[in-house]
């Protein structure tokens, strides 16, 4: 490779001592540092299968407020029913949120029940006041605009949900807002005022209150949250077929798509990586720095 | 003197013909070169690339080189400047896109980089940086020119990610005809060679280098019984300026007496500020904000130790800088940071916070027993590893090298582009490179080199810097400069009426 | 280093005798003012110039000798050095021109050493016209201020030193003093009785019209016109800021004091000219609205005219109140805005016609203002316009207040929708973790405003191009009159008539240049630009453009901040 000896002398790799050796010269050991696939990270099927679960509880719980919604155009379901069934569902979610835990949780975050009562009555009372404003703020705009409006919406909601901590895009604030954003859009198409209010608790529900259950459900009892989360995608495709047959089956192939097709596919292609890694590699900050500043 | 010098040096080679030794002639009087340095990246703009660019031309210039400069205008700098040494820099008025990188369309330029090279009669273009757009464009132009072309590539790239994937394609294309590489680590090198699909035979390394006058050492500034760390870099996510959050907290509250000084700008600036907010360190951690380079002599040499957290890094200057004003170095390992320099000089910790705490512990319970080397030795050592006349030989060494060899013509440039860059982009290149030669030719039908008239040279072998500074140091060259009536257009009508 | 001599040329002819003049030694230059003739004697001459001193307060000098040709003078060569030692100041010139060639030639005697420095290269003699440099004031390059006295060039210090010899050229030949001397010198004064009759004249004319503007001011110090409202409106009306104005240039330029100053000066007689116009064309005005009952007709046209525009305003409201342009606004907000803008010009017409018997009456009245100026005049009408179209205004402050509000809400709740806030203390956008109730209820708001807000827009929209409109029209009659009031006259007649009284620069024509001789130039003035002389000799007027560029307007308009038509408010500095 290279014509250059010195008897005696070794190339070594530095820059602060003089070598007898041209600016150009190659040594043998040149690319010795050369890593292939170091980074390469062995997945286990099923828990992949089971990270990835929140994505589609995700989606069914978006499909299943879309569901709702749409028996309420119709007029299949009254808005009492709906707010009656939403109060008893939250008040067990309630319960069930500090009984998972023990009131662990809350015995951290120093959060009262007043507060939470309060929080609630907040959420009703300015509800129901702006719910006959609701009714009538979007009447000039057509139909489809709002419906176009509402499913970019939602599918913003799914994109920066913040499925696990460590996401670049998630913002759990902005995921919440857009939801809500829909829901006023979607409410306002709906023929009363009491059916505004309805549906828009509805979506706080749904959108608010349920991820937080869920989250903390996935942490403490695993069981539980997988038990829950198949309970929830067979009931949203289930009401999803109540409404079209065509629309059901999608969204249960959606489901299995995304949470058992695509965790597959993750471990399959990861077979085929081909990555160059060596000394010039920006290197990684691995450890969680945000603790320092929270 | 120039001249006198020569005939000494043809002198004494004519004794050594004489006395049987036969010195080849490219040793002995090593050809003189008109290089161009073309970047994007030039002073008022600071950082390491302008100034290994501006040392190196000076260096060039002292070995008897014609040297210019080619950038880019900033702002109200547009034109042409002179710096020290009749140093000529051309500030092109060229539209800025990002980051003080100019846009291009690849062509615009050439009409412009023809001229200068015509008119400055340039045999070597040098361009710097792979950030900058300006240097591949004038590769791309000099190589259809027919010139010789050297390529300094000052930093390092990942393989991993999309946009990394896209410029090593640009690199590998543009390289792939480019006569030689330098790189200024032997990482560098290998990363290069990588990204570029080159053969290491065409890539030398010569490393940066420090002006160790600039960075003397000065124990007297250091603050009494405390312990000061330095970081000096700008303040982004590179810099690994989150593993600096991470550790100011931690090592501040373990040791009361310690103090960093922060110098440095960027967006990564917020981390520091809220870190040191919520830690209530406003009087431990200070912040300089942006620093001019004179003034960073002065920083360094109030602390005891300089910490480095890059995450990636070619050739770490900052290091040095560093060691030369007499600091213990402590330093993340990445990039070509553990070749710069010795081990007793620089303690190497992995990039995370836990390493770099044990490394910086480590050198304070050192500092605190008093087994530091002293900085007047640190200084010693550093101040003869890294010299710009030592840079500016070696790349001499590579200009004499490039000057034999044979530029490519077009039909092997297409051919080189079209089998050793890919079948799309290797095409599409092989395109414009076509398209490129034609432009050449309209622009020398348009304006025939004929016609164009030949720059002064400032620099060089017929430079006339020195013969205009001399008369004017001396008294009776003042009268010219005095000579001038200001506020009044001074118009030297030629007729002689009374 | 060279020297350079600033040479009259009237001395050209002269006979031979001293120099009088001043050395410039940071520059290295001399100018010479006048030539001492022979015969003389050394001491009255040294007494001469003590009182030449003392008058004119400059460092003058004998610089060198003259000696001109004259037949069967050869021999002064050596007297002329001579007399270098008798008046030993400095380095000494020794010119003396020869028979039968042009141009002269000059030695340099340095004041310790004997030797003679004759090499002519480093002599440039510099012909000047002594009376044009004398009348001429020199503007400095940009930047610099007129009279300053940093960084004074080498050409104002010549010139200086000419305009400030001025007493030293008073003397002329027909004096009898102890000795002839020789420089420029008038021709004589030309005595016009007109304008002795205007000098005697404007001394009692000044004094009256002092005492009425004492009186004038007095009036406006007064206590009830400095109450609040009667302060306030005053200050936006336009005719009360024109008239004040007014009396403060008059104030000036009624001043008994002789000016000395150049820029106060030429002021003076720009304000003096300005006034002079102003109440020709008010004249004219006045004799062409009164002769043929004008006033009568426009007050017979203006109410008519107020009145349409009130119905103009309505149709444009019903119409907003619909669908306009098909847009989609939100009914019932639209309904109310609506309703609420129609009372207003219900209001607003009642008003009109409560007030139209008296309209031609006060036209009349207000039409007698014009033999106060053209200036006055216009103002009074730009008033007038401004409270006819109040009702515009009025929208347009409603409109923009809702809008700017709606705008500031948005803005904040959509920081709040991606779950970021306004940091105050640092001036930025933080990351922010909301309660779950705060980001519902902010979400709610926000789209509430959301969707609100075309109504408000195209509210907003129509209103202020409807202002916009208005301000235009009061924007050109501000125009004719910021051009009354700001162009100076004077100093462009005397740009005209009198170029070389302003000087940009000089320029130098090159007279002689023979290889033995020195370099003989001539200086020539450069006159001022006519964008220099605007430049410098604008009359300060009290209205200021609007400071903002285009952008700024443009934005202010975007964010909902109110826009007035030449008054800024002074934005606080701190």
């Amino acid at each position: 490779k290279c014509a250059y000896r010195h008897p005696g002398v070794r190339w070594r790799k530095v820059l602060y001592e003089p070598q007898p050796f041209p600016d150009n010269y190659v040594d043998e050991r040149f690319l010795e540092e050369l890593r292939k696939n170091i980074y390469v990270r062995r997945y286990r099927y099923w828990s992949v299968v089971f990270e990835s679960g929140l994505v589609a509880q995700q989606l069914a719980c978006v499909s299943v407020f879309v569901v709702l919604w749409w028996y309420m155009d119709r007029g299949l379901l009254t808005p009492h029913w709906l707010f009656g069934t939403g109060l008893l569902l939250s008040t067990v979610g309630y319960v069930a949120y500090d009984l998972v835990d023990g009131g662990l949780g809350r015995h951290q975050s120093g959060r009262t029940r007043w507060a939470d009562l309060k929080s609630a009555i907040v959420f009703v009372l300015f509800t129901y006041g702006f719910s006959p404003l609701l009714k009538t703020l979007t009447e000039s705009i057509s139909t489809d605009t709002i419906y176009a409006m509402s499913f970019l919406m939602l599918l913003a909601h799914l994109v920066f949900f913040e499925y696990s901590t460590h996401m670049a895009v998630a913002s759990s604030s902005l995921s919440l807002s857009v939801a809500i954003f829909a829901s006023v859009c979607l409410a306002s198409r709906l023929p009363g005022s009491l059916h505004a209010f309805a549906t828009v608790t509805c979506a706080i529900e749904v959108f608010a209150l349920w991820p937080l259950l869920l989250r903390r459900l996935k942490s403490h009892v695993p069981q539980g949250y997988v038990a829950v989360s198949l309970l929830v995608s067979v009931a949203s495709v289930a009401v999803a077929l109540s409404v079209t047959v065509v629309g059901g089956v999608l969204l249960a192939l959606l489901l299995l798509c995304i949470s058992l097709l695509c965790p597959y596919l993750l471990i399959c292609l990861q077979l085929h990586k081909d990555n160059i890694h060596g000394p010039w590699d920006e290197a990684e900050i691995t450890e969680d720095l945000s603790r320092f500043l929270r | 003197m120039g001249k006198k010098k020569e005939k000494c040096r043809k002198k004494t080679l004519l004794q050594k013909t004489l006395d049987g030794t036969t010195p080849t002639l490219n040793n002995c009087i090593s050809q003189k070169h008109k290089i161009c340095m073309v970047s994007d990246f030039f002073y008022p703009n600071m950082g390491g690339v302008e100034s290994h660019i501006y040392q190196l031309s000076q260096c060039l210039i002292e070995r008897g080189h014609k040297v210019i400069i080619v950038t880019h205008a900033y702002g109200n700098r547009k034109g042409i400047r002179f710096l020290t040494k009749g140093l000529k820099v051309y500030y092109l008025p060229l539209k800025v896109m990002y980051n003080q990188s100019t846009a291009t369309t690849i062509f615009h330029s050439l009409p412009l980089l023809r001229c200068i090279f015509v008119r400055e009669c340039i045999t070597i273009v040098h361009s710097h940086s792979s950030f900058s757009v300006l240097a591949h464009d004038a590769l791309f132009h000099a190589k259809t020119m027919g010139l010789h072309t050297v390529f300094t590539d000052h930093s390092l790239f990942g393989f991993a990610d999309v946009s990394s994937v896209l410029t090593n394609k640009l690199l590998t294309v543009s390289l792939c005809d480019t006569n030689h590489i330098i790189c200024v680590s032997f990482t560098s090198k290998e990363n290069t060679v990588l990204r570029g699909a080159l053969n290491p035979e065409i890539v030398s390394v010569i490393p940066n280098a420090v002006d160790p006058t600039d960075f003397t050492p000065d124990p007297s500034r250091r603050e009494d019984g405390k312990i000061t760390i330095v970081v000096i870099s700008r303040l982004v996510y590179r810099k690994g300026i989150d593993l600096l959050a991470g550790i100011i907290p931690k090592l501040c509250l373990k040791h009361p007496d310690l103090n960093f000084i922060i110098g440095g700008e960027g967006p990564k600036r917020l981390v520091i500020e809220e870190v040191r907010e919520k830690y209530q360190l406003h009087e431990r951690v200070r912040l300089l904000g942006a620093l001019e380079h004179r003034e960073v002599r002065n920083v360094l040499v109030q602390g005891h130790i300089f910490l480095n957290t890059s995450l990636t890094e070619a050739f770490c200057m900052a290091i040095v800088e560093g060691a030369s004003c007499g600091l213990q170095v402590v330093s993340t390992k990445v990039g070509g940071i553990p070749e710069v320099l010795p081990e007793d000089l620089i303690i190497l910790c992995e990039p995370t916070v836990k390493s770099l705490c044990e490394g910086l512990e480590m050198v304070i319970a050192k500092e605190r027993a008093g087994n530091l080397l002293s900085p007047a030795a640190i200084h010693n050592r550093v101040k003869t590893l890294y010299t710009w006349r030592n840079v500016a030989k070696r790349t001499e060494k590579v200009y004499d090298r490039v000057a034999k060899e044979v530029v490519l013509t077009i039909d092997e440039r297409l051919h080189r582009l079209m089998f050793s860059c890919g079948p799309v982009a290797g095409c599409i290149f092989a395109f414009l490179a076509v398209l490129d030669f034609l432009l050449l030719l309209l622009l020398k039908w348009l304006v025939p080199e004929s016609y164009m008239d030949r720059a002064v040279d400032a620099t060089g072998p017929h430079g006339l810097w020195r013969q205009w500074s001399l008369p004017r140091a001396s008294p009776n060259g003042e009268q010219k400069s005095n000579y001038h009536l200001s506020h009044s257009s001074v118009e030297l009508l030629n007729d002689a009426s009374c | 280093m060279v020297l350079k001599i600033f040479f009259p040329q009237c001395c050209v002819q002269a006979e031979s005798g001293l120099l009088i003049g001043r050395w410039l030694p940071k520059h290295n230059s001399a100018v010479v003012l006048a030539v001492i003739h022979f015969p003389f004697i050394p001491c009255q001459v040294k007494q001469y110039l003590c009182q030449l001193q003392n008058l004119i307060k400059l460092e003058l000098a004998i610089v060198g000798s003259w000696s001109k040709a004259v037949k069967g003078q050869e021999k002064q060569d050596n007297f002329m050095e001579d007399l270098c030692t008798i008046f030993p100041q400095g380095d000494w010139l020794q010119m003396y021109s020869e028979k039968g060639k042009r141009g002269f030639d000059c030695r340099v005697i340095p004041r310790n050493g004997t030797k003679t420095m004759n090499n002519d290269k480093n002599v440039v003699i510099i012909h000047y016209d002594q009376r044009k440099v004398m009348l001429s004031q020199l503007h400095p390059a940009d930047g610099l201020v007129l009279g300053s006295q940093k960084n004074v060039s080498e050409l104002t210090m010549v010139f200086q030193t000419v305009s400030q010899s001025k007493e030293l050229f008073h003397s002329d030949k027909y004096d009898e003093g102890p000795f002839k001397v020789t420089h420029w010198q008038s021709e004589g004064r030309e005595a016009s009785i007109i304008i002795e009759l205007c000098k005697q004249a404007s001394v009692p004319v000044c004094f009256m019209i002092n005492c009425f503007l004492t009186v004038w001011f007095w009036m406006c110090k007064s206590r009830i016109l400095n109450l609040w409202p009667a302060r306030f409106v005053s200050s936006k009306l336009s005719t009360c800021v024109q008239l004040s104005h007014r009396a403060e240039q008059l104030q000036i330029m009624s001043n008994p004091r002789k000016t000395s100053e150049h820029l106060e000066f030429m002021r003076k007689g720009n304000i003096f000219l300005s006034f002079l116009i102003d109440l020709a064309l008010g004249l004219l005005l006045i004799s062409w609205l009164y002769r043929e009952n004008c006033i009568a007709r426009l007050a017979d046209m203006l109410v008519p005219a107020a009145d349409r525009v009130a119905e103009e305003l309505q149709q444009l409201l019903q119409w907003l109140m619909g669908a306009p342009a098909g847009l989609k606004m939100n009914r019932a907000l639209d309904q109310v805005l609506g309703k609420f803008f129609l009372y207003h010009i219900h209001l607003w017409i009642s008003y009109i016609h409560l007030m139209s018997p008296f309209i031609g009456m006060i036209l009349w009245y207000l039409g007698l203002s014009a033999c106060l100026g053209l200036t006055i005049a216009l103002s009074v009408f730009s008033d007038i316009v401004a409270l006819l179209t109040f009702h515009i205004y009025c929208f347009y402050v409603y409109g923009a207040r809702l809008y700017c509000l709606k705008i500031y809400g948005l803005s904040s709740l959509w920081r709040l929708f991606r779950g970021k806030k306004w940091n105050v203390l640092r001036q930025r956008v933080d990351s922010c973790s909301y309660d779950l109730d705060q980001l519902f209820i902010g979400t709610l708001l926000f789209t509430i405003l959301l969707f609100l807000l075309p109504t408000t827009v195209l509210y907003y929209l129509v209103f202020t191009l409807l202002r916009l409109l208005v301000v235009l029209f009061q924007g050109l009659f501000h125009l004719c009159m910021d051009l009354i009031n700001s162009i100076p006259l004077f100093a462009m007649g005397m740009r005209i008539f009198r170029p070389y009284r302003l000087a940009a620069g000089v320029k130098f024509r090159i007279l002689q240049n023979d290889k033995e001789r020195p370099l003989h130039l001539l200086m020539e003035i450069n006159p001022l630009t006519f964008s220099a002389v605007l430049k410098w000799y604008r009359i300060p007027t009290y209205s200021c453009y609007p400071k903002d560029s285009w952008g700024a307007l443009c934005k202010k308009l975007f964010i909902g901040e109110l826009i007035y038509p030449w008054k800024t408010k002074h934005t606080k500095t701190d």
